[in-house]
């Protein structure tokens, strides 16, 4: 394609409507510094078109997921501090760490890169998760029942600030109707919901969630409720509620 | 009278800036970081990596939730995150800012997912209207969330304000517009130019400068 060409057919470019291929485009562009700087004129348009959507915050599986391929991308990054840290202080610890490991290695020749990045991600959560719960300078919030609860049904939030990891903890909870479940949110102090993700319970009504990534400094709150599903906020009946006061 | 003379009368002293100056300040500022961000993630700094996700990813979600839902949306914004972190060359500070290129990906990537799954399923407002209403463009700028953004689209004239909404939240391109409207190819090429320059200008707050100028 030629100059003119390529640069009659940037806006539609930057909109996204383009019925030609973009790779002779975006060839053109790469030694092109006229139609370069058109295109970043155009693109700073259509970006606050993008941009001028409600907002929703993205699930924390998301993060995890995201800086797990980060993880094994670069492996040398401060953030293994705390995995080397607990390598050399938990023979437990390390079994489990290779456990998961030699399940993510297995997996790595069979599947796609997405499934290797949960496997890491599991990783990353209960490493970070177990660092968290032994340190003595994590906070611990409370979250208790909206209403009285026979089975003490409550829970806990553990944060610290400068530390990248937050855990969720519930115990007692009774056991939901049949198709609900419990789901943990953030109260963020911007008047943002995140969902911090579906508690799974065991016998006894204990579940936990870790989530990878912020410090919870930037929330004002915790809540659960009882939902028959995922959502962007939170929906069906709130439980439980912390700090408690 | 320069523009910039413009600009400072129509404040009337002060720090003799408008508020879209203000804002472009810290949007250059924030253009800045993020190359800056960029380059630190290249040489494999992963804490540089959280600062950009924080910042950018919200917007990428919502966009990419609005167009192709939630679920698709996880996919969708964690392969662009995957290509930043394996390739972050591939972004080049001379083609805009980050926050317009990684939008801009999001959004790409979208609309090759609506277009491989038609009928679209996760834009009600287009769903609602595939019958072709006249004023359709003007019932999703009615539910943008950010105002300026849809005060500058309303100032738009309706046949450019037509064209950018159909291309951009309905992923319609440029043949297919043209055959909608029932206006020459060349027509919607020209309407999407105009209408970029004319919401870009409206977004810096030119336009207002025009009118006092002319005033």
């Amino acid at each position: 394609v030629t100059h003119d060409e390529v640069a009659d057919l940037l806006p539609a470019y930057a909109l996204g409507g383009l019925d030609e291929d973009t790779v002779p485009i975006d060839e053109h562009l790469r030694g092109c510094r006229e139609c370069s700087e058109l295109l970043a004129t155009y693109l700073e348009a259509s970006a606050a078109l993008g941009e001028a959507v409600p907002p929703v915050a993205p699930p924390a599986s998301l993060r995890a997921a995201v800086f797990a391929h980060a993880e094994r991308r670069y492996p040398e990054g401060r953030g293994w501090a705390w995995g080397r840290w607990l390598w050399q202080r938990s023979s437990l610890v390390a079994a489990g760490i290779l456990l998961v490991l030699s399940a993510g290695l297995g997996l790595g020749n069979a599947v796609q890169q997405r499934q290797l990045d949960q496997s890491q991600s599991t990783l990353a959560l209960d490493e970070r998760g177990l660092a968290l719960l032994t340190s003595t300078e994590t906070t611990v919030d409370r979250m208790s029942p909206l209403n009285p609860s026979p089975t003490n049904a409550h829970g806990h939030w553990y944060h610290r600030g400068g530390i990248q990891t937050q855990v969720f903890v519930v115990e007692f909870m009774p056991t939901p109707p049949a198709g609900e479940a419990y789901y943990g949110w953030l109260e963020l102090r911007d008047g943002l919901w995140q969902p911090v993700g579906r508690f799974t319970l065991d016998s006894t009504g204990y579940g936990r969630i870790i989530l990878l990534g912020g410090d919870g400094s930037n929330a004002r709150g915790v809540t659960v409720t009882r939902q028959s599903g995922p959502s962007a906020i939170p929906s069906g009946t709130i439980v439980l509620r912390g700090p408690s006061a | 009278m320069s523009s910039t003379n413009a600009v400072n009368f129509r404040v009337g002293g002060g720090s003799g800036l408008t508020n879209e100056q203000v804002q472009g300040d810290s949007r250059e500022a924030e253009a800045r970081a993020d190359v800056a961000l960029v380059r630190r993630l290249a040489r494999g700094d992963r804490a540089a990596l959280g600062e950009l996700y924080d910042r950018h990813a919200t917007r990428a979600y919502s966009l990419a939730c609005r167009l192709v839902g939630p679920t698709v949306a996880m996919d969708v914004v964690h392969d662009a995150f995957v290509v930043l972190i394996d390739k972050p060359q591939t972004f080049d500070p001379t083609r805009g800012s980050f926050r317009a290129w990684f939008l801009t990906s999001i959004h790409h990537r979208c609309l090759n997912v609506r277009r491989a799954q038609r009928p679209t399923q996760s834009d009600d407002v287009l769903a609602e209207h595939a019958s072709g209403e006249t004023d359709l463009a003007d019932t999703v700028v009615a539910r943008l969330r950010d105002r300026t953004v849809r005060d500058a689209l309303l100032g738009l004239g309706h046949d450019q304000r037509e064209v950018l909404v159909l291309a951009y939240y309905g992923g319609l391109t440029q043949s297919a517009l043209a055959a909608r409207l029932g206006v020459p190819l060349g027509t919607v090429k020209a309407r999407m130019r105009r209408g970029l320059l004319g919401l870009r200008a409206a977004l810096r707050g030119e336009n207002d400068e025009v009118r006092e100028e002319r005033a």
